[in-house]
């Protein structure tokens, strides 16, 4: 159960939050008004029964006996969403390898690669959303898209700006034509009525409904080409009022890293020229026209302008681009953060929703408030954890606890640890979250131990399967265990053969034992042995347990017999015999084994075969059916009698 | 963005026990497959999955002559066994027997067999656990006149024949108990916690006997296993912990070098107890073990904590007490505990809804609209 | 939804379905290139069958994605799905059930249609088991199953002819015709059975190990001109490779990839050609010229060297490194299609054959 969503988690680590936010939730049905008591039942499930300390002493009709059953409910589960979980596994291993086959290189060229990975895998997450939602005729199903759909959008747009804040490496630093970027492709407001105004291209365009705040939206998003374009659809553009305000837009230096002047110089002519506008402003000359000198307001980045179109835009980060632009073209990415607190300060309007915190985090570098952030975001930890890990891999996230200790890969790390054991609780995607918890160990595989052990098994398939992660991981305990439960399984439903197998996969050497125990006495029993297939080809495997290395020798003795190899039988029946490894029940069924071959034609056995055998037999004749004891006597004495006597002459001749 | 959608989603399922009485235990198995409950009804019920998220109830029996407390699943390397425990003072243990009832309905109900009764208590047995796979098949039970008795399957497949290996008395009555986990290495040898439920007077503080040369107040015992001695013996008295305890519960071990144990007493307390080197047992010449120390103490159940129950990485405990609450705790990154959501029956009035069966689909909880409201004692 | 990777001038195109895909199949068509294509899941709370096609989303795009006809959900997990005949499949489930089901000839999006069922063919008495695959032969189904009992069925009667009770007594795992009178078996233990479907006892007319590592045989094919020539995969990523009419057991193991072999397929235009899937999530097209152009029996056919290691051998690798297990594959012409653990279905294009 991914908690960090929900919880009051502080990532600076101080305890100064007064007050813990725990989510409180209705017990629905009123079952329970007494005490209650709780059970896990995996990850994220558990269960409430109600409970009471004290034992009535006669019983009650009206007990409450509900039992409660209460699960996480994880939106990453969604279809569309395991999409998302399982391509985002993919960059993330990628970015894992990536980072450790590089340990010493510079490699954030490729870190930028994987970020712009990540961010595709989002907007194709978002399409995906978009269109079941346009196929949706469920209204809770729509709602629920619709909400995943705006959480996706703020995580997408944060993720950009962090990566042009903290993953790219912007020539120069200067970040501006980047934030520009951002704005107009997170923020595109206008945009589609410019496109019509121009498309249609007639002049008198400002009878248009949007026209002036179409061509303010445009300055402020500082495509001034296009401002400059609408401009000139505007039936007084031959105006000298007009043709003074397209002069200063198009006379607008812009920096570029390659243009060959230093940013010093390059400031000088900027101040230069927006003086020349400013003064263009005091000397009132555009007084007849109030939208033209608020333009140039803009351009020469007053204050007073900006906040004066506030109220026009939903966000102040509309505005974030604009403001730069017009203000301190040269700006790194570390002097954003005193133009964003510019804009979030415009207007009445409170700032207070989560996107608008982080954003105002980003900008400010406080990448504890952001981390701190997007947790809360209602995606499982999806997002906290893929963007955590990066910046940490970019060595740029740092966190810092009360003490002032480096904590910064311990919360990478716990973000990866409650993400993987979040995933690897659903059926289908337990390997993805295996590979998370892997790529953090050590507590990782201990996690991974303790839940992959807990996946039930419920073919071969899935047993091979699990126990083949497990191995890749060096689990090898999870794999055995998984065998020796499959094995007693096997066995108690009388599945010899497959338990047999199974218990030998595991290694257990003790379960193979007692599984070969039963089978001997099933022989005893019934004369007929199991999975003859199975202890004819098992060769070393059969070693790992004296009983188990009995049955399968003993079966191969009956194989021979069958073959009537005689001779041959009797050599393993003489070495099983002289071996001891018999269990003790099992004596009088093998001596009496040898009681066809003792009276065969041919002798089978030599004289110092019978010996033993005679001595087994005295050894264990408290065990026999006295019966069968004297028939095996008589047929041991007999054959005593001829093989001595064949074997005298060869003596002699020694 | 997302402040507006409810921040974290539970959903509950409501399942009818049909017990004649109070339920007193529920348990599930190592997967997570299967339910066992067991009530002051003398009976036990089984409950099995249904694939498409429901239970199912698959057998259900009489077990004992008085109120079952508890009930406990055994490893599946096992088989599906269970134990139980009772006021009638026996502990038992009992293996479902495979489908051989041609019946050919998977609805068919299962056949759970006593395997074996142990008589050996003279008062109620409060608490029967399994001991961890890796130390065969053990189980302890405890009971009211606090005996703690080890038994041993000397055959795994063979459930009749337990033999009783230890008998520890306590001398106070003891009322739940929970092997440590983690895997015996060096210095980790075979570890139980119990916990009493004797109450306070100023007899019983008078009575409670004072151990080695330290007197101890504490309500928490740590038993360890001796290869050499083979012996119990108890390694050590949680002082921090004076009230009556109902329930305690140690944590998976995650590869740490401490063990957790979670403590329902008057409040909910998680305790680290971190095994001490050999040279500083040597050094402090008494005989201590462990550093224990408190690493939380919540008393938000206001006035008395039921049940503690880990999920199966520790990494959530939950808790539930008499203002019949069930708390959700989680360790944060910097170690410290905070509880994460609380799960509170309705006050307000009402009709309650019509009793719903087993497979009721699961349905998606309310968050209360201002936790602020919640009524303090 | 679709990403465009290129290695060389293999295009492989990956598309998230949200289900473990264990079975891939093209479904064939008379005359014109196929489109469409099969896939069953598993390990999931619901698994499907699903039949898609490939379409552009906007006319004037090329590249074309799969869009999901119909669905045809099963209880368990999906373990084989072979064709029976050209618009019938035979599918085995992981609870013990076969289905033969009927893909429309006229509308691909008409749902499957269920043929034949038989209900648990694979169990353990009252309990449950998987039927763990099949394989098809002139209409006729072999499957088998945990039980360790092979079954043949007929599917245009839809009658069981013949059922091998403990054919093994350990579950099996992979099957394959050797002609419509000869199957041969592995279990999960890589004991290998050919059994002869005219003989009257249960007992194989030959059995052997894979090899000493008691490991699963987890598929078997034969050779589509040569039938003679056997080739097994084991759980170990070994295949082994063999020729009946020399010997019955193969005279060496190639050590081929790291985790099990899942699926093996000759190429169905060019028999030279086998491609291979492996839970290592290794996709490898080997060129087994060099095997059969060595030597000429004395019959003056083609024999197959015994293989010594695969550096002999020219194999080329066609997916880039992978994380997750790839389940499946089939190939078409210059086309594959591959089911992973990822929860993808991935089309490689521009296969060389």
């Amino acid at each position: 159960m991914n908690i960090t969503t929900f919880s009051n988690n502080n990532v600076r680590g101080d305890d100064s939050s007064p007050i813990i936010r725990a989510k409180t939730f209705n017990i629905p049905e009123k079952c329970f008004n007494k005490g209650v008591g709780c059970a896990w039942r995996s990850g994220n499930k558990f269960s409430i029964y109600p409970r009471s300390q004290t034992v009535s002493k006669t019983p009650k009709n009206d007990v409450e006996n509900k039992i409660l059953n209460i699960r996480h409910e994880i939106v990453l589960f969604h279809p569309i969403l395991r999409k998302l979980v399982n391509e985002s596994n993919g960059t993330y291993l990628s970015l894992q390898k990536l980072v450790d086959s590089s340990k010493n290189n510079d490699n954030h060229v490729e870190l930028l690669k994987l970020s712009r990975q990540y961010r595709s895998i989002i907007r194709v997450c978002i399409e995906n959303l978009q269109e079941a939602l346009n196929d949706a005729k469920d209204g809770s199903d729509m709602i629920n898209l619709q909400s995943y759909i705006t959480i996706f959008y703020s995580v997408e747009c944060i993720w950009h700006l962090c990566e042009i804040l903290y993953i790219d490496k912007i020539p120069g630093d200067i970040v501006l034509p980047y934030l520009l970027e951002w704005v107009r492709f997170h923020f595109p407001c206008h945009e589609q009525t410019a496109a019509q105004l121009l498309e249609a291209c007639e002049r008198g365009s400002e009878d248009h409904d949007d026209y002036w705040d179409t061509v303010i939206g445009m300055v402020v998003q500082g495509r001034v080409d296009v401002a400059r374009a609408l401009l000139k659809l505007n039936s007084l553009s031959e105006t000298n009022e007009f043709k003074l305000v397209d002069n200063s837009l198009r006379s607008m230096p812009v920096y570029s890293i390659y243009g060959g002047i230093s940013t010093g110089e390059f400031t000088v002519t900027w101040k230069h020229w927006q003086a020349e506008c400013r003064a263009k402003v005091t000397s009132r000359v555009l007084a007849s026209q109030p939208k033209l000198e608020l333009i140039m307001r803009l351009i020469i980045g007053e204050y007073s302008a900006f906040e004066s179109i506030r109220s026009t835009y939903t966000s102040w980060f509309d505005m974030l681009g604009g403001y730069v632009m017009f203000t301190a073209p040269w700006s790194r990415t570390h002097e954003l953060s005193a133009a964003a607190s510019a804009c979030a300060g415009m207007g009445s309007m409170p700032s207070g929703s989560r996107l608008d915190r982080t954003l105002r985090a980003l900008l400010e570098g406080d990448m504890h408030q952001v981390i701190h952030e997007i947790q809360h975001i209602t995606d499982n930890g999806w997002f906290a954890t893929h963007l955590s890990d990066i910046l940490y891999h970019c060595g740029k996230l740092k966190v810092l606890d009360k003490h002032q200790n480096n904590v910064t890969q311990r919360l990478r790390d716990s973000l990866i640890l409650e993400y993987g054991t979040l995933i690897m609780e659903h059926k289908s995607l337990w390997s993805v979250g295996l590979s998370y918890l892997a790529s953090c160990p050590p507590e990782g595989l201990c996690r991974a131990h303790l839940l992959l052990e807990r996946i039930p098994i419920n073919t071969h398939a899935k047993a091979m399967r699990v126990v083949a992660e497990a191995n890749k991981y060096g689990l090898l305990e999870v794999g055995e265990g998984v065998w020796r439960v499959l094995s007693g399984r096997h066995s108690a439903a009388g599945r010899d053969g497959a338990a047999l197998s199974a218990a030998v996969r595991g290694g257990a050497a003790g379960r193979a034992g007692r599984c070969a125990g039963a089978a001997l006495r099933h022989y005893c029993r019934t004369g007929c042995l199991p999975a003859p297939d199975l202890l004819l080809t098992a060769g070393p495997a059969l070693l790992i347990d004296d009983t188990l290395l009995f049955l399968g020798k003993y079966c191969e003795f009956h194989r021979m017999y069958k073959n009537k190899e005689f001779r041959k039988a009797a050599q393993l029946l003489i070495s099983l015999i002289t071996s001891k490894i018999a269990p003790d029940f099992f004596w009088e069924t093998l001596l009496l084994d040898a009681l066809p071959l003792l009276e065969s034609d041919e002798a089978m056995f030599t004289a110092d075969d019978t010996y033993d055998m005679m001595l087994c037999l005295e050894l264990r004749a408290q065990n026999f059916n006295r019966e069968k004891a004297e028939l095996l006597r008589l047929a041991l004495l007999r054959n005593l009698a001829r093989t001595a006597l064949a074997e005298k002459p060869e003596e002699s001749t020694q | 963005m997302s402040e507006n959608i409810a921040t974290n989603l539970f959903e509950a399922q409501t399942i009818h026990a049909d017990h004649k009485d109070l339920i007193h235990d529920v348990a599930y198995d190592f997967y997570g497959e299967r339910m066992a409950t067991c009530s002051s009804d003398q009976y036990v019920k089984i409950w099995d999955t249904d694939g498409h998220g429901g239970w199912r109830m698959t057998a259900s029996w009489k077990a004992h002559h008085g109120s079952v407390w508890k009930v406990t699943w055994a490893h599946p390397e096992f088989g599906q066994v269970i134990a139980t425990c009772s006021f009638d003072r026996t502990a038992a243990i009992w293996e479902e027997v495979g489908d051989t009832t041609a019946t050919g309905s998977e609805k068919s109900l299962r056949t759970w067999l006593k395997r074996s009764n142990l008589v050996d208590s003279r008062t109620s047995v409060t608490d029967v656990k399994f001991g961890p796979k890796h130390l065969g098949l053990l189980l302890v039970t405890c009971s009211a006149d606090g005996i703690i008795r080890i038994y041993e399957a000397p055959d795994v497949m063979n459930l009749a024949q337990w033999t009783l290996q230890h008998e520890i008395p306590t001398k106070v009555s003891i009322s739940c108990l929970s092997w440590n986990p983690s895997l015996s290495r060096v210095g980790n040898p075979p570890m139980l916690a119990v916990g009493s439920d004797e109450p306070n007077t100023t007899n019983a503080l008078a009575s409670v006997p004072s151990d080695k040369s330290t007197a101890c107040n504490g309500k928490v015992f740590i038993y360890e296993y001796s290869e050499t001695s083979r012996r119990w013996t108890r390694t050590d008295c949680l002082s921090s912990v004076q009230e009556p305890v109902n329930d305690l519960a140690f944590a998976p071990n995650l590869g740490r070098s401490f063990h957790l144990l979670a403590v329902a007493a008057k409040d909910l307390r998680i305790i680290k107890i971190e095994p001490l080197s050999e040279s500083s047992i040597s050094a402090n010449g008494l005989g201590v073990r462990f550093k224990s120390e408190v690493m939380a103490a919540f008393d938000e159940h206001y006035s008395c904590v039921w049940r503690v129950s880990w999920n199966p990485t520790g990494t959530l405990l939950a808790s539930s007490g008499d203002d019949s609450c069930v708390r959700l705790w989680n360790m944060q990154y910097l170690n410290q505990w905070k509880c994460v959501a609380v799960f509170k029956n309705e006050t307000v009035g009402g009709d309650s809804a019509p009793a719903a069966r087993a497979h009721t689909a699961y349905t998606r909880l309310a968050a209360m609209a201002n936790p602020a409201h919640m009524p303090v004692h | 939804m679709t990403h465009l990777y290129t290695k060389m001038s293999i295009d492989i195109q990956g598309t998230f379905v949200s289900q473990k895909i264990n079975k891939v199949r093209w479904i064939p068509e008379d005359y014109a290139e196929t489109k469409c294509f099969l896939t069953g899941s598993w390990d999931d709370e619901v698994n499907l069958i699903t039949v898609w096609t490939f379409e552009s989303v906007n006319e004037d795009e090329e590249v074309e994605y799969p869009r999901a006809l119909t669905k045809y959900p099963v209880d368990d997990d999906v373990t084989q799905i072979k064709f029976t005949e050209k618009n019938k499949i035979a599918v085995s489930i992981s609870n013990g059930d076969v289905k033969i089901l009927e893909i429309s000839a006229y509308d691909k999006q008409t749902p499957l249609k269920e043929i034949f069922s038989w209900k648990s063919l694979h169990n353990y008495g009252n309990t449950k088991c998987s039927a763990t695959s099949l394989d098809t032969y002139e209409g006729d189904i072999a499957s088998i199953g945990e039980d360790g009992n092979v079954n043949i069925l007929s599917g245009r009667r839809g009658e069981v002819n013949r059922t091998i009770k403990g054919a093994d007594s350990c579950s099996l795992h992979s099957i394959c015709y050797l002609k419509h009178t000869e199957v041969i078996t592995g279990n999960i233990r890589g004991h290998i059975k050919i059994w002869d479907l005219r003989s009257e006892v249960d007992k194989p007319a030959a059995s052997f190990l894979l090899a000493g590592d008691e490991l699963a045989a987890t598929c078997i094919i034969n050779h589509p001109t040569q039938p003679h020539i056997v080739l097994a995969g084991s759980e170990s990523g070994s295949v082994a490779i063999w020729d009946l009419r020399m010997n019955t057991f193969p005279t060496s193991l190639l050590s081929a990839h790291t985790g099990g072999v899942t699926e093996m397929q000759f190429h169905p235009e060019n028999p030279q050609k086998l491609l291979t899937c492996a839970v290592s999530g290794e996709l490898w097209d080997w060129n087994m010229e060099t095997i059969t152009k060595s030597t000429k029996g004395p019959d003056n056919q083609l024999v197959w060297m015994p293989l010594q290691d695969k550096n002999t051998m020219m194999i080329n690798s066609l997916m880039p490194s992978f994380h997750q297990a790839l389940n499946s594959l089939d190939c078409e012409k210059g086309r594959i299609l591959c089911g992973a653990d990822n929860e993808a279905v991935y089309l490689i294009k521009n296969l060389k054959y």
